[in-house]
């Protein structure tokens, strides 16, 4: 009897161990970044309104850290079939993810011509690309700069194996010459694989 | 042997320290290392 006591008592430790994960994976790291994302959209919507940094011959470089080693925001990402509404921060480590969205380094920068990529969190962390498998061919994908504005459109999904970073060169099958990949994990709730959605930017509006 | 003491105070002290650093660990040390290991990596390479 005391047996069957004591193993119980372990399950139900076990169990409320858990359950403190799912609190912590859902609840936790999601107050943590949206803390982050509510100073980096204000952050963003100040440097937008200084004229400075708004004329489209701006070539200065953006600062990617404030001086005490926190990501500054980058740009911002819309993505309004799934309502994503999120600041993008430079560099794709755990630490800057921690902020949202992050801008791989090694491609080009969003004002470039080229391929830019941004890796998301799909599960905690406010979780900012938990919809992306909704998207299909033909959705907009928006990035604002201080620079300008581009809509990119989706062209094609795509299921990698982690390493398969060859993605970030862009989808192979387009022609455009300037393209945005996101990428994120799948299935939800793994880091088994990565979702890669492609896209084309289509249209450019310049600050004025 | 006794685990916690007799007293009810020192009891209830005893058992709170416990339960709070438990979680603590879990919060910052397990917690973090489950999630950057098993559910999210949402970068390439």
């Amino acid at each position: 009897m005391k047996t069957l006591r004591t193993t119980g008592n372990v399950f139900i430790f076990l169990g409320l161990s858990i359950l403190f994960f799912v609190l912590y994976e859902l609840v936790g790291t999601s107050i943590v970044t949206k803390a982050h994302q509510h100073t980096l959209q204000a952050q963003f919507d100040q440097e937008l309104a200084n004229p400075a940094t708004l004329n489209p011959a701006f070539t200065g470089t953006i600062k990617v850290t404030d001086a005490s080693g926190h990501p500054t925001a980058l740009a911002r990402l819309l993505i309004p079939k799934i309502n994503v509404n999120v600041i993008v921060v430079e560099g794709v480590t755990l630490d800057r993810l921690a902020y949202g969205p992050g801008h791989y380094p090694q491609t080009k920068k969003f004002d470039q011509k080229g391929v830019a990529a941004v890796a998301g969190h799909r599960t905690g962390w406010s979780a900012p690309f938990f919809n992306l498998d909704k998207l299909v061919r033909g959705d907009d994908v928006i990035i604002e700069t201080l620079k300008a504005t581009y809509t990119y459109r989706v062209t094609d999904t795509e299921v990698v194996t982690p390493t398969h970073s060859e993605v970030l060169n862009g989808n192979p099958k387009s022609h455009a010459t300037t393209q945005l990949v996101l990428t994120t994990c799948t299935p939800k709730f793994t880091a088994k694989n990565r979702l890669i959605v492609f896209t084309d930017l289509v249209k450019t509006v310049l600050r004025k | 042997m006794r685990l916690l003491p007799a007293k009810r105070g020192p009891k209830i002290a005893t058992i709170l320290i416990v339960v709070l650093g438990y979680a603590a660990v879990l919060w910052f040390y397990v917690f973090p290392y489950l999630d950057r290991t098993f559910i999210n990596r949402p970068a390439l390479g």
